[in-house]
């Protein structure tokens, strides 16, 4: 279908593909031993000659199957690989050919996975896959007991004062990437429209909505004529990394030492405030004795003082309020739209999961009521 | 006498916690959380049980209280045509019953109330769309703190009823 509205014309390809889904049988979580030989059969062409060898399930995630394998040629040590495909249908509408191309974009700008092979198409997997390096590291503490309470993970003084620099300089290396000297075929560059980036964004998490909801809920009906009224202006497109949270990083335990930055899929062309909301967002961070803190790094002041500090740009807070807004807005698709669109088709692989997140619906009304409760 | 819905769950529970569960391999990890996640919605659901009605009831409740304060707005021709499209639902609510009909009225409700803010803004009297903003945060403020209480089993929110 042609879209009648302005969207990022790969993330209009997304649209049309996830109606298409719909139409499809239940899905079943691949079984590892199908997998194994959907590995052996791939790498015939790929590396000749390897073996691959230790497939098995990696836990974790609400979006992707995942599966850590090794390969190995010749006399050469086994190199360890992660398989990262979608399941048929997930809570999260995303391309594989647009997660590579960024990872291959942001080697040596910031610590992320090594991409090695994709089947854009799912000719060999069943299912669109990308095949990168793994990285060691932990996305949370190994004793989880310290968590407070809630989505966010807490991380305690120690790795707190390790990784919050680590954290903001990656961002800003993201964010400070020149456009002019990546190669990202697969992403679009909003044009001298200042307006289009929010546009694009605010159109493709309608789209989403109004594929997947069954159910109109007053303060988002509200919500979503606001943002259409007060989209902002973007003064400077950068590479926005879309899902950048503790949580979405790996760090060593001993050192402190951030890792790999992962969970590429909502990249996009567009503006810094973006990701910063996002970083902003009170689930994805923690409450200790009345005390905010994004991603369990930063309080809220705190991270905006020390972006600008570092970046030396402005952060304009109305823009930081639309995209506040927007952030609340699209995870409440995600959960209560896309999630449970997935899980009522049987399309994916934990529907159960699927069910549990979309109980943090209300936390996302509830940040809308308080946000648009402020005005403009 | 037949086995209430709870013991019922309740017998379901023990049986995946205590044969399922230690029979699953040591690297079936996605059937162990699957089968974690299995047991935790089934004792929310025991605990939800008996109340669920009556959340649902005061669901529409709230959903007839919020729309019938937007049948005052105005505004031209395309929010006269969503407010009389509200009435005739708003009607129609009052007189559901049972679980699907008032899930259904609900919904029903909902989507007039969508159409309705599309018209007023798309009209743009300034007044209305106060009106709008003021009723839908003022309603929305108050239904979102049940749903927050009524999903809090879940272990995500933060949120206690005071």
């Amino acid at each position: 279908m042609n879209l009648n509205f302005d969207v990022e014309p790969a993330h209009e390809v997304l649209i049309n593909r996830r109606i298409k889904i719909r139409k499809k049988p239940a899905y079943s979580a691949r079984k590892t031993s199908d997998v194994n030989d959907d590995l052996q059969r791939f790498f015939v062409s790929k590396e000749p000659g390897s073996t691959v060898g230790g497939v098995q399930r990696m836990g974790g995630g609400a979006s992707k199957e995942q599966f850590l394998f090794t390969l190995a040629k010749d006399d050469d040590e086994p190199v360890k690989y992660v398989l990262r495909m979608d399941p048929q249908c997930a809570i999260t509408e995303t391309d594989r050919r647009r997660e590579f191309e960024i990872l291959e974009a942001m080697q040596g700008v910031v610590p992320v996975p090594e991409p090695v092979w994709i089947d854009e198409h799912g000719d060999t997997f069943g299912q669109p896959a990308i095949i990168m390096k793994f990285v060691g590291g932990v996305t949370k503490p190994s004793d989880s007991d310290l968590k407070v309470s809630g989505l966010g993970t807490y991380l305690g003084e120690w790795l707190r004062e390790k990784l919050k620099g680590q954290f903001l300089d990656c961002l800003v290396a993201v964010h400070g990437v020149d456009l002019d000297s990546v190669n990202l075929p697969g992403f679009q560059i909003p044009n001298s429209d200042p307006y289009q980036a929010a546009r694009w964004s605010l159109n493709y998490w309608n789209a989403l909505w109004d594929i997947d909801s069954v159910e109109e809920r007053p303060i988002f009906s509200y919500a979503r004529q606001w943002l259409q009224d007060n989209l902002p202006a973007c003064e400077e497109l950068v590479i926005t990394h879309g899902d950048y949270r503790t949580g979405n990083y790996l760090f060593d335990e001993d050192s402190g030492k951030i890792t790999s930055v992962l969970d590429w899929e909502f990249a996009r062309i567009g503006d810094f405030h973006e990701d910063l909301s996002w970083v902003l967002m009170q689930v994805f961070g923690t409450n200790e004795n009345g005390v905010f803190r994004a991603s369990d790094l930063y309080a809220r002041a705190e991270f905006i003082e020390a972006y600008e500090k570092t970046t030396g740009r402005t952060v304009n807070l109305e823009t930081l309020h639309f995209y506040d807004v927007l952030a609340s807005y699209k995870c409440y698709i995600i959960v209560n739209a896309n999630g449970l669109a997935a899980a009522r088709a049987e399309h994916n692989h934990q529907d159960v999961l699927l069910t549990f997140l979309s109980s943090t619906q209300s936390m996302f009304c509830d940040d809308l009521c308080r946000l648009l409760s402020k005005g403009n | 006498m037949t086995p209430s819905v709870d013991e019922r769950l309740a017998s379901i529970i023990r049986a995946l916690n205590d044969v399922i569960a230690p029979a699953l391999p040591d690297d079936a990890g996605l059937a162990k959380e699957q089968l974690q996640l299995a047991v935790g919605h089934m004792q929310i659901l025991r605990v939800q049980l008996d109340l669920a009605a009556d959340f649902e009831s005061e669901e529409l409740a709230d959903a007839i209280s919020l729309a019938s304060s937007l049948e005052s707005v105005t505004g031209s021709t395309a929010t006269d045509q969503s407010i009389t499209k509200l009435k005739e639902t708003l009607s129609a609510a009052g007189r559901a019953s049972g679980p699907q009909e008032l899930r259904a009225s609900r919904v029903d409700l909902h989507e007039k109330i969508d159409a309705l803010v599309k018209a007023v803004f798309a009209d743009g009297y300034a007044e209305s769309c106060d009106v709008v903003r003021q009723t839908i945060l003022e309603h929305e403020s108050a239904r979102v703190l049940k749903d927050r209480k009524w999903l809090a089993p879940f272990g995500f929110d933060t949120f206690e009823m005071n």
